[in-house]
């Protein structure tokens, strides 16, 4: 692939990535808000008196799965004037308690805390197709700054070693240093949909 | 509502969550009339959640008094098992008369902090 035409799919990945609405599944288990059990301070006989429960919070579940792609060295050696691409998948999880429950619009990210990514490059290619690794990072995330550290492996030669992500989404770069193989660097450009499971506490 | 003898009472839920349901119960007298409540249940599924009782009062002539009655349990395990709808059985006296007041009950969302967000 040309340069060219890797600045414009790293190009159009950042455009859908920014446009990107999430999704939210909400589960109705403890739904009931908190009260006290107590009469109410005025009563005036009033249906409109009503005294609203208290909002509980939420456990969030966060489960995004997305693309990364971008250009880089890779376990093959290319020319000088050409580069290999790697595009994978990945899943990230995010586990939070939050006091307060999201509002309908909200989308979900995790902000401050540990995140565990799980991935796999299906194609990284050089000169010709072959399988990338898999992955395992446990990141660190600050909003839309992430750094991840964690093994990875090809699984068609069993090459393992250790990658590691840091992130400005969507853009990123990703370094590994595989044990038969050496380093690799590739840009990490990621399109992540964000999607949450979240119930009431 | 009811009208009953020397007293008629009106029932409004104020409040609706985790560990328990309270209730406002207005009463109004026609006459001079001594009120108690001899029981205030809320069945859900055949579960029995009594109310704490509030004390007897006389109504003198044409008064208006509000009862609270707060119906404590675990409201959140009923929502949780599926147990959303019941009845509260009120069996009001007034001047040594009996009456007992079935209100049907329905526990559900309402529009809150988000779209079918807390219950009520």
């Amino acid at each position: 692939m040309s340069r060219r035409g890797l600045l414009a799919l790293a190009g159009l990945i950042a455009v859908v990535a920014t446009g990107c609405n999430g999704l939210r599944y909400r589960s109705t288990t403890n739904a009931p808000g908190k009260i006290t059990l107590a009469a109410p301070p005025r009563e005036n006989g009033s249906p409109s008196l009503y005294v609203p429960a208290e909002d509980p919070g939420e456990h969030e579940l966060y489960v995004g799965p997305g693309v990364v792609a971008g250009p880089g060295v890779g376990r093959v050696e290319v020319g000088e004037d050409d580069v290999a691409v790697e595009v994978g998948l990945y899943l990230r999880l995010a586990y939070a308690k939050k006091a307060k429950s999201h509002r309908r619009d909200d989308i979900p990210w995790p902000t401050t805390g540990w995140v565990l990514n799980l991935g796999w490059a299906p194609l990284q290619y050089a000169e010709h197709a072959d399988i990338g690794p898999v992955h395992a990072e446990l990141e660190r995330a600050w909003f839309i700054g992430t750094i991840g550290l964690g093994p990875a492996i090809y699984p068609d030669d069993g090459n393992a070693g250790v990658q590691a992500t840091a992130a400005w989404k969507p853009y990123g770069v990703r370094l590994r240093y595989m044990a038969e193989t050496g380093f690799e660097v590739f840009a990490a450009i990621q399109v992540e949909l964000p999607t949450a499971i979240t119930w009431s506490r | 509502m009811i009208d009953r003898g020397c007293v008629q009472a009106e029932a409004f839920v104020r409040m609706s969550g985790k560990t328990g349901v309270g209730m406002t119960v207005a009463l109004r007298s026609h006459e001079t009339c001594a009120v108690r409540f001899a029981r205030a249940e809320l069945v859900v599924d055949g579960a029995r959640f009594p109310a704490e009782l509030p004390a007897a009062q006389t109504l003198p002539g044409r008064s208006l008094v509000y009862a609270w009655l707060p119906f404590a349990f675990d409201n959140d395990a009923a929502w949780n098992d599926g147990k959303r709808r019941g009845q509260f059985e009120l069996e009001v006296v007034a001047n040594d008369v009996s009456s007992t007041w079935i209100i049907p009950a329905h526990h559900d969302f309402v529009a809150g902090r988000w779209e079918g967000g807390t219950t009520r």
